[in-house]
């Protein structure tokens, strides 16, 4: 779970612009705040990617914020596209699909994210 | 160069704590620095330094205290020099 404040993301937007903007999302996720110009549609883009790294056995900060795409739909469910560093750290853990849920408010973007792995736990093989 | 990394870090790292009261190997996420917070303490050493982090050096040991951000400010004005 992440939560960020959308003042800080307008506070990037002033103080960087569009550098602020390619060093953490991708074209498409730019595209889909406004042409970068959304801050709290932003604010729930990066709740996303920090909530789904948090789910990964990987060291946040250790990985570029845009190997986590996220995808927000009209309608339907936000999901997630992981490459570089993200998609081996989860390919690594067996995980093989994200549940994502986001909220925003006017001062506030949430995100939760349940990484599903293909591992069935507390069950052992019978014997013979 | 030490002055000007704390100056930055003072303006932008958003620490819950003085960043003067930090040794210089303190660890700026334990201090309250969020990931968030230290993109933009990125972006501003880039601007403060007139350089620009490779994306090798993307990574949270580089960001995470005074010192760290000091060797890698170093390694990048001396390979611009070179």
């Amino acid at each position: 779970m992440d939560i960020v404040d959308v003042v800080d993301i307008e506070d990037s937007l002033r103080r960087f612009g569009e550098r602020y903007l390619r060093r953490v999302y991708t074209q498409r996720e730019i595209d889909d705040c406004g042409d970068g110009t959304d801050a709290r549609r932003l604010a729930t883009h990066f709740a996303a990617k920090e909530a789904a790294l948090k789910s990964l056995p990987i060291e946040i900060g250790d990985v570029d914020l845009r190997c986590v795409e996220v995808r927000l739909p009209g309608s339907g469910e936000p999901t997630l596209e992981l490459s570089g560093a993200a998609a081996d750290a989860a390919r690594g853990a067996g995980i093989v699909s994200f549940a994502v849920s986001v909220g925003a408010t006017r001062r506030h973007a949430t995100a939760i994210v349940v990484a599903e792995g293909s591992t069935t736990f507390g069950k052992r093989e019978k014997a013979g | 160069m030490k002055e000007r990394i704390r100056r930055v870090i003072a303006d932008y790292a958003r620490l819950a704590t003085d960043v003067d009261g930090l040794e210089d190997t303190a660890d700026l996420y334990a201090a309250g620095m969020t990931s968030h917070a230290s993109v933009n303490l990125m972006l501003a050493l880039e601007n403060e330094f007139d350089i620009e982090f490779p994306d090798r050096m993307l990574r949270r040991g580089v960001f995470e205290s005074v010192s760290s951000i000091q060797a890698a400010l170093e390694e990048l004005t001396s390979e611009v020099a070179a």
